[in-house]
């Protein structure tokens, strides 16, 4: 959809871009983001607003901190040694990274599917069930809960009858939507995708494409993609992180250029931004 | 290099041959386990008398000693029994006497048995230290393993008849029921005599104490006779090693080895 | 030529251990026939001075005596595994591991020796009872199978594909629900194995518990009584035995051979089924 959108741009040497949109409401919001692995900088002073049941896309080159600024925001990075984040980053307000905070209801909100479908090698009930048990949701309850997950994405017709079957002897497709029904099953309000189609037939990326729209309905998504055409196709707001600019400079983890994805493919504000959708690097 | 491999042999072959002594045929001994160690003792300080003799100690238990003895294949058997009546024809002295000593934990306040309260307790019986004046406990019965000479002696002087408890502990040596009665103040054991020491406690018997003095009396009856036989009155090498036995140099031997001496010494 | 050579050396492995099962078959299936298959294997009597050859409280006591080996071991093993490969910091998954193979290296009889100057005494004291006892083995072949247990369990531990527990956290499960409900039984089939191969080397102990387990022959009526295994009556009698006493023991032996082999073959399938 569009919006109407409006640019602040503030102007210093070490300087911020803020991206806003008055009209959109921003669920996930980070302000002066640092995040180091060890001495490495991974990403540099990201500032930007992840827009409530929008589906936000995240494209760079690789290796220029997609996935890491993605694992910002379930706090995912925690459990890398040595990962240190600064500045701020907050969720409906409240900071992610307040220490008192419980990082596991972060990440009951906060969900997320990988590159790879990793079906837990359980049967597709189970699969579904392990989040509402860990959370301490009462076993009869699970039956509906597996259900509605199936039928959320499509695949309660097909599995129904058998449950108890492993999932991991699904096919590559119906894996990847298990894995995104798993995540629904504990009932977030954001769904992190990190490059979830890329181990995907053509046939079953246009399923999960398709449900991503019917599922931008209820959640927030933010999508790290290095397809163009996709992020095209699905998103809404498209953020370009940049590896180097284009004096060879390291510039990795910088947040280049922040817009409506009509906006940066048509229109886009930098040669650099340009150069990279058009596929002359990447 | 391979012409002198078969000097090398020759020569190996030669100096082996030189070290075959030239001697008498061997007394060949044997029979009863129990008594073998005390005989091998006996022929390794016999040795250093008459090192022209050389004494071949064998095992096999009393009975097939007592046989090979009948048939010539022995020269002198080993018993830890008394002759049946259908081997009393056979010469035998009685060298040694093994006493068999009850042992307790010293600190256990029971001292004292009558044969049939050792029957009763090793029968399983009596089962608590409270029926003999002791304390309110249970009695650890050990025992030693079934083919031992010391159990077959027991079961024969004490048991009559009746069968050790299967409930009991079983231990494979002497040393080890002593050890595990030094450590277990509930328990109760049996063992030669002379291997009693300052960790355990030797139980009177009847009111008799277990000692040397009251087993060469015969006050004491828990003993075993140690006998050597032979088939016809021993001679030769044969009764030259029994008179060491029965010297006062053999006899003083033995009774360091723990024994207790034997009726005809 | 080196072919030949090869199958000839590989050959005589396999005939010893045919040579050794036709052994003893061959001294212990008659005395079996001679009992009867079922007065053997379930006769309460072991008096071979009588002429009774009945090994049931034997085969009680290997199976009580290994089963508290498992619960005690198996557990420990299992949780020592999960705090070497989750929450242990290298430096002293450096030291835990070579210290836990060393507690393999130590032989039997040092294992026997010590449970008999250290835990039977313990359990004669708090416990009561002689303190030679299914629990004394029991603790002693506990500490034994640990190396075992440990090092299979983490074996299929640290073989799990990392996907599995980053999915795991990102479901918002804490660190111990993560191990308990996804890591664990995704494991399964590697600690299965790891508990029958540690119950298979328990069950085969002779040196170590012959020790401490007080060798009654009747049979035990709680964890604080003296016991025989099938191994510790083999290992006490063989000295002496003669006849039908060390057919006997042979065909105690063939009891254990079977045991044993079952519980290779379960161990294998279970393997083989990932």
């Amino acid at each position: 959809m569009k919006r109407f959108l409006r640019f602040s741009l503030k102007s210093s040497c070490c300087s911020t871009i803020i991206f806003n949109m008055p009209e959109a409401v921003a669920k996930i919001s980070t302000v002066g983001l640092n995040l180091h692995y060890g001495s490495f900088h991974a990403l540099k002073n990201v500032s930007m607003d992840i827009y409530a049941r929008q589906i936000t896309a995240i494209i760079g080159p690789s290796g220029c901190g997609k996935s890491s600024l993605l694992r910002v925001f379930n706090r995912m990075n925690d459990l890398i040694p040595g990962a240190k984040v600064t500045g701020s980053v907050t969720i409906d307000g409240s900071d992610v990274y307040d220490k008192t905070s419980d990082v596991t209801e972060l990440r009951k909100r906060v969900g997320m599917v990988f590159q790879k479908p990793n079906v837990f090698p359980a049967s597709v009930y189970e699969n579904i069930s392990i989040g509402p048990k860990n959370h301490g949701v009462a076993k009869n309850e699970w039956d509906k809960i597996v259900e509605r997950s199936l039928r959320q994405v499509a695949l309660w017709d097909e599995l129904k009858d058998g449950l108890k079957k492993p999932g991991q002897g699904l096919s590559l497709g119906q894996q990847q939507r298990l894995c995104i029904a798993r995540a629904l099953a504990v009932e977030p309000d954001v769904i992190l995708m990190d490059e979830s189609c890329s181990a995907l037939d053509p046939e079953s990326t246009m399923k999960i494409e398709d449900l991503m729209n019917v599922l931008a309905e209820l959640y927030t998504i933010v999508i790290v993609t290095h397809n163009m055409e996709q992020a095209l196709r699905v998103s809404d707001y498209a953020a370009f992180i940049m590896l180097a600019d284009g004096d060879g400079e390291n510039k990795a983890g910088t947040l280049f250029e922040y817009a409506p994805t009509i906006d940066l493919f048509s229109n886009p504000k930098h040669k650099y931004t340009e150069d990279y959708i058009t596929g002359r690097f990447g | 290099m391979k012409k002198i491999l078969p000097l090398i042999f020759t020569a190996l072959a030669v100096i082996f041959a030189g070290c075959a002594k030239e001697h008498h045929e061997a007394v060949i001994v044997a029979g009863s386990t129990s008594v073998q160690p005390y005989a091998e003792v006996l022929a390794e300080a016999f040795a250093h008398i008459r090192p022209d003799i050389l004494v071949d100690i064998q095992g096999g238990g009393s009975s097939a000693g007592i046989m090979a003895v009948d048939t010539s294949v022995a020269d002198i058997g080993m018993s830890s029994r008394l002759l049946k009546d259908s081997e009393k024809w056979m010469w035998h002295v009685e060298f040694a006497r093994d006493g068999l000593a009850i042992i307790l934990h010293p600190d256990n306040p029971v001292e004292n048995f009558t044969i049939e309260q050792l029957r009763g307790i090793y029968a399983a019986e009596i089962t608590n230290w409270k029926d003999l004046g002791g304390k309110d406990a249970r009695i650890h019965v050990i025992t030693r393993e079934e083919g031992s000479g010391t159990r077959a002696a027991f079961e024969e002087l004490v048991m009559d008849g009746k069968f050790i408890t299967p409930r009991a502990i079983v231990q494979a040596s002497n040393g080890a029921v002593r050890q595990l009665v030094s450590n277990d103040k509930n328990s109760i054991g049996f063992i030669s005599l002379g291997l009693v020491d300052r960790t355990v406690k030797a139980a009177s018997l009847g009111g008799v104490a277990a000692s040397r003095e009251n087993i060469t009396d015969e006050s004491y009856s828990l003993y075993r006779p140690f006998l050597f036989i032979t088939n016809g009155a021993p001679e030769g090498d044969a009764k030259i090693f029994i008179d060491f036995a029965l010297s006062p140099e053999g006899q003083r031997i033995l009774s360091l080895e723990g024994l207790v001496e034997g009726m005809n010494p | 030529m080196s072919k030949y050579v090869f199958f000839i050396l590989a050959l005589s492995s396999i005939s010893a251990l045919a040579l050794i099962t036709i052994f003893i078959i061959s001294r212990g299936a008659p005395i079996i026939g001679e009992v009867g298959f079922f007065d053997f294997v379930f006769g309460m009597t072991w008096a071979p001075g009588r002429g009774e050859y009945g090994i049931f409280p034997m085969i009680v006591g290997s199976v009580t005596v290994t089963l508290g080996a498992a619960a005690l071991g198996v557990p420990i093993g299992i949780c020592c595994s999960i705090f070497m490969t989750e929450f242990a910091p290298a430096a002293l998954r450096n030291f835990f591991r070579p210290a836990i193979q060393l507690l393999a290296g130590i032989p039997s009889v040092v294992y026997g020796f010590w449970g008999l100057i250290f835990i039977v005494p313990l359990i004669r004291e708090y416990l009561g009872g002689p303190g030679l006892s299914i629990l004394a083995g029991a603790v002693i072949l506990a500490i034994m199978i640990l190396p075992t247990v440990i090092s299979i369990t983490e074996v299929s531990i640290l073989a799990l594909p990392p996907e599995y527990k980053a999915g795991a956290m990102a479901l918002g499960l804490n660190h111990w629900q993560a191990i308990k409900t996804v890591l664990l039984p995704a494991a399964k089939s590697g600690i299965v194995a790891a508990v029958i191969l540690g119950i298979g080397r328990a069950i085969g102990e002779t040196m170590a518990v012959i020790m401490v387990l007080g060798n009654a022959v009747a049979l035990p009526q709680s964890i604080l009584d003296p016991v025989r295994t099938l191994t510790t009556n083999i290992g006490i009698e063989m000295g002496y035995a003669s006849g039908t006493q060390s057919q006997a023991l042979f065909a105690t032996g063939i009891v254990l051979f079977a045991v044993i082999m079952l519980l290779n073959a379960a161990a294998q399938f279970i393997t083989r089924k990932k």
